[in-house]
């Protein structure tokens, strides 16, 4: 008898949720947000475009390359050095994209290892024999050991000249042009495809994937672009060398257009993006929305990077108080894009089984 | 006399052994699977190999991790009792090595707490004293145990109390507002599985949010009773099949539904599991006077001065929690060991300085220490901000830093929530110990919505 009485519960209480939102009509359902055009949005309108402006710079800086060689002279060079900081800048685009095919290939890696090792390079340059994919190479390659070499070497016009030198350069272009082409080829193969329907918000689906990377990308720059060099993890002794461009002093321009590129990631470039998908499901902070907080803590720490008169080599030791405006500021922001966003999405960003507590 | 039928009942009433029999062959396959998939999926070295520190928990701050590739072995000795356990070989000694190894492993890292690991353990540690290898074992075709078909009916009660708990607790676990008024954090969860196939479509209603929340509170409370009642343990059963099944497509909680379905059947008559038995042969004799255990031991004081003690333990230490003023999911004092899973969405962020004597602050990455989930879960569980403090004043001392005090600025998210500030910034972790008495450096729960 009691036990019957106890199974009419369930019941009663379902009836009562519905009856509860009768009175508003039709319920509509609160998340319609298609997944799936955000993804594909992400893909076809933002990563894919960063990758293939990045293959681009690569063609133009072989191009001022082999005409520089032809050619050497101090025009010909400072082209060579123009077009790198381009291909730079272009990369930084696609940092924050490190899963799927870019991870397979170590994209990031062999892009943008920084600071770079340069007894590494001087020895190789010396010998002439190398294989920069072998792992002692690892730290000796790809822009920021073209930073050093096009802008450390610049005295000595007879190191220039050697054909080891600019064999070295030429096994870096080929090396990042080589990696960036089997990235570009697998998202043009099928990888597009498994990004866009795998629409799911478990550890691996595409946007945990996003939201991780996103924020994995966001502190390499809080941390490794700023706050190394600004001596955060060294009692304030600042590491002007560790900085992302140090020799071509670049390192600025760069964590601007590093903070940028992350936005455009959040917002989905002028497409679908995750400030959508936090805006259909009503995401808040503090009242107003999430999305909106975001995107203003992204203006926020590109108006305090902007702030910084010189690069951020000098700036860390003559800029001490903008650097650190720079640098409280991205910390703001982490809060958001590390608690509040992933949270609010429901999204898994670890492996291991949970039970939510 | 009404007591000494309680007793009766509840301690020496003689029972046939084939509940417990399945519960042990398929206890020792579950686990088995477990362990095998836990390996294969390259989590022995990524959760035990990679890691630069280890959290405790309180009190356990002195298991140390095996060295080097050791921890392999404990694995693979932890499987092979899995093994032992399901053919009954060498039960006793099995028993008492699955117990060991496998409460050794979750001793480890607390990073990896689960209510149902825990669940686990006290399962294992009661196989130690069951006679669960009394038939269809490979002791009894040795020769190494007595044959029996009855047996005290207290062992399948002590499997079905701790079902029961489970169960029971993470159903009272679930009576909270958020819960109850704001179907959180399932109002977060279901919308985002709405590619699941089949139901996916429902779940982007706010509406089924709040009938998943009451039908899972409803079905935690009361399935226990659902499955002793003889009238309604079938629809009960599919209930428990449904309702798992259901959770384990749409969350990552690995194996916790199949060992909740495989021991459940636990409740099902002898005659069910008589019937199961003989489709692979295994007989029962009709009567009781067919080869039989004692009923001696269940009437010993101390034994069931033992029965009684755990089971108050397992009654009372679940509300402990509430001996800390504040929300039990904010500051999470008094949380493990009390059945409360997927209650919370939850995330937090810790930034964490270390300050030296002249005033001079470290900014920590903790990625530099701490892998992805370690870090995750240490930013919204104070006890191991303060076991990471002691460790970071650990590491820059070495480091050859004048380490004066380790601080935190951390931020949390409770169930949608904005994210507020969790730790007074100003305190010094690292001279803190960890104790039963209320953390006040937690900083009160503060919420933006009813």
């Amino acid at each position: 008898m009691m036990i019957r009485r106890l199974l009419i519960l369930p019941l009663l209480v379902v009836g009562l949720v519905f009856s509860s939102c009768d009175g508003d009509g039709p319920e509509e359902p609160k998340d319609t947000f298609d997944k799936e055009a955000m993804l594909t949005n992400m893909a076809s309108g933002v990563i894919i475009p960063a990758y293939e402006d990045l293959q681009e710079s690569l063609t133009n800086l072989q191009d001022v390359k082999d005409v520089w060689s032809a050619q050497p002279s101090a025009s010909t060079f400072d082209a060579l050095r123009d077009q790198y900081a381009v291909v730079h800048t272009k990369w930084v685009a696609c940092s924050a994209y490190e899963f799927g095919p870019a991870a397979e290939n170590n994209l990031r890696l062999t892009f943008n290892t920084f600071p770079t090792d340069t007894a590494q390079i001087n020895q190789n340059v010396a010998s002439g024999n190398y294989d920069l994919e072998a792992n002692q190479n690892s730290d000796a390659i790809g822009l920021p050991a073209l930073d050093y070499l096009l802008y450390f070497y610049e005295a000595d016009d007879a190191v220039v000249q050697l054909a080891e030198y600019e064999g070295y350069v030429q096994a870096n272009i080929d090396l990042m042009t080589k990696t960036l082409d089997a990235v570009v080829d697998a998202w043009n193969a099928s990888y597009t495809d498994d990004f866009t329907s795998s629409t799911g918000s478990a550890a691996g689906s595409s946007t945990s994937l996003l939201v991780n990377e996103l924020n994995f990308d966001y502190e390499l720059v809080k941390n490794a672009s700023l706050g190394i060099p600004a001596g955060k993890k060294t009692l304030g002794i600042t590491q002007p060398y560790k900085v992302e461009s140090p020799y071509g002093r670049h390192s600025k321009s760069l964590a601007i257009a590093h903070v940028q590129a992350l936005r455009n990631c959040f917002a989905g470039g002028s497409g679908q993006g995750l400030d959508d998908y936090l805006d259909n499901i009503e995401a808040k902070h503090n009242g107003e929305l999430l999305s909106q907080a975001i995107l203003d803590g992204f203006d926020d720490v590109e108006t305090k990077l902007a702030a910084i008169s010189g690069d951020l080599l000098i700036a860390v030791d003559d800029e001490a108080t903008a650097v650190e405006a720079a640098y409280v500021s991205m910390q703001n922001l982490v809060v958001l894009l590390k608690t509040d966003m992933p949270s609010q999405l429901g999204i898994q960003i670890t492996y291991q089984d949970n039970d939510g507590d | 006399m009404a007591i000494k039928n309680i007793t009766h009942n509840l301690f020496s009433r003689k029972v046939s052994i084939a509940p417990l029999v399945t519960f042990r062959v398929l206890f020792g396959l579950v686990m088995l699977i477990s362990m095998v998939r836990f390996w294969a999926n390259g989590w022995i070295d990524m959760q035990y190999l990679q890691s630069a520190m280890q959290f405790k928990f309180f009190g356990f701050d002195w298991v140390a991790m095996p060295p080097g590739e050791w921890v392999y072995v404990l694995f693979a000795t932890c499987a092979l009792s899995c093994v032992m356990i399901a053919l009954g070989l060498f039960y006793r000694v099995a028993a008492v090595l699955f117990f060991i190894t496998f409460t050794y492993i979750e001793l480890l890292d607390a990073t990896f707490y689960l209510n149902h690991y825990y669940f686990i353990s006290l399962v294992g540690l009661l196989l130690v004293f069951l006679p669960a290898n009394k038939k269809a074992s490979l002791d009894v075709y040795l020769g190494l145990t007595s044959k029996a078909d009855h047996i005290p009916v207290l062992a399948q009660n002590l499997v079905m109390f701790h079902l029961g708990l489970v169960y029971f607790f993470a159903g009272v676990a679930k009576l909270n507002s958020d819960w109850l008024f704001h179907a959180m954090p399932l109002a977060i969860w279901l919308p985002a599985q709405d590619t699941l196939p089949v139901i996916g479509g429902l779940l982007k209603y706010e509406a089924t949010a709040y009938i998943m929340s009451w039908a899972g509170a409803i079905y935690d409370l009361t399935i226990p009773f659902f499955l002793l009642s003889k009238r309604f343990r079938w629809p009960a059963y599919a209930a428990v099949v449904g309702f798992h099944v259901v959770t384990w497509a749409m969350f990552q909680i690995g194996m916790f539904p199949f060992i909740m379905i495989a021991s459940t059947l636990i409740f099902f008559s002898a005659a069910f599991h008589q019937r199961l038995h003989a489709l692979v042969g295994i007989r029962y004799g009709e009567t009781e006077s067919e080869p039989t255990m004692g009923v001696e031991w269940t009437t010993q004081p101390l034994v069931r001065l033992a029965v009684v003690a755990v089971i108050c333990f397992q009654l009372v230490f679940p509300f402990r929690h509430m001996m800390y003023d504040g929300n039990l999911y904010w500051h999470e004092q008094g949380y493990r060991f009390g059945w409360r899973v997927m209650l919370t969405e939850k995330a937090g962020y810790a930034q964490f300085k270390v300050e030296d004597t002249q005033g001079r602050f470290i900014y920590v990455d903790n990625r530099d220490f701490l892998m992805p989930v370690q870090e995750k879960m240490m930013s919204t569980q104070p006890d191991f901000m303060l076991q990471y403090a002691q460790f970071l004043k650990d590491e820059y001392t070495a480091q050859g830093v004048d380490v004066k005090a380790v601080t935190t600025e951390a931020f949390v998210t409770l169930n949608g929530r904005s994210s507020r500030p969790f730790i007074d910034s100003s305190v010094d972790l690292s001279s803190i110990e960890d104790s039963w008495q209320q953390k006040d450096w937690i900083l009160p729960f503060k919420s933006d919505k009813g």
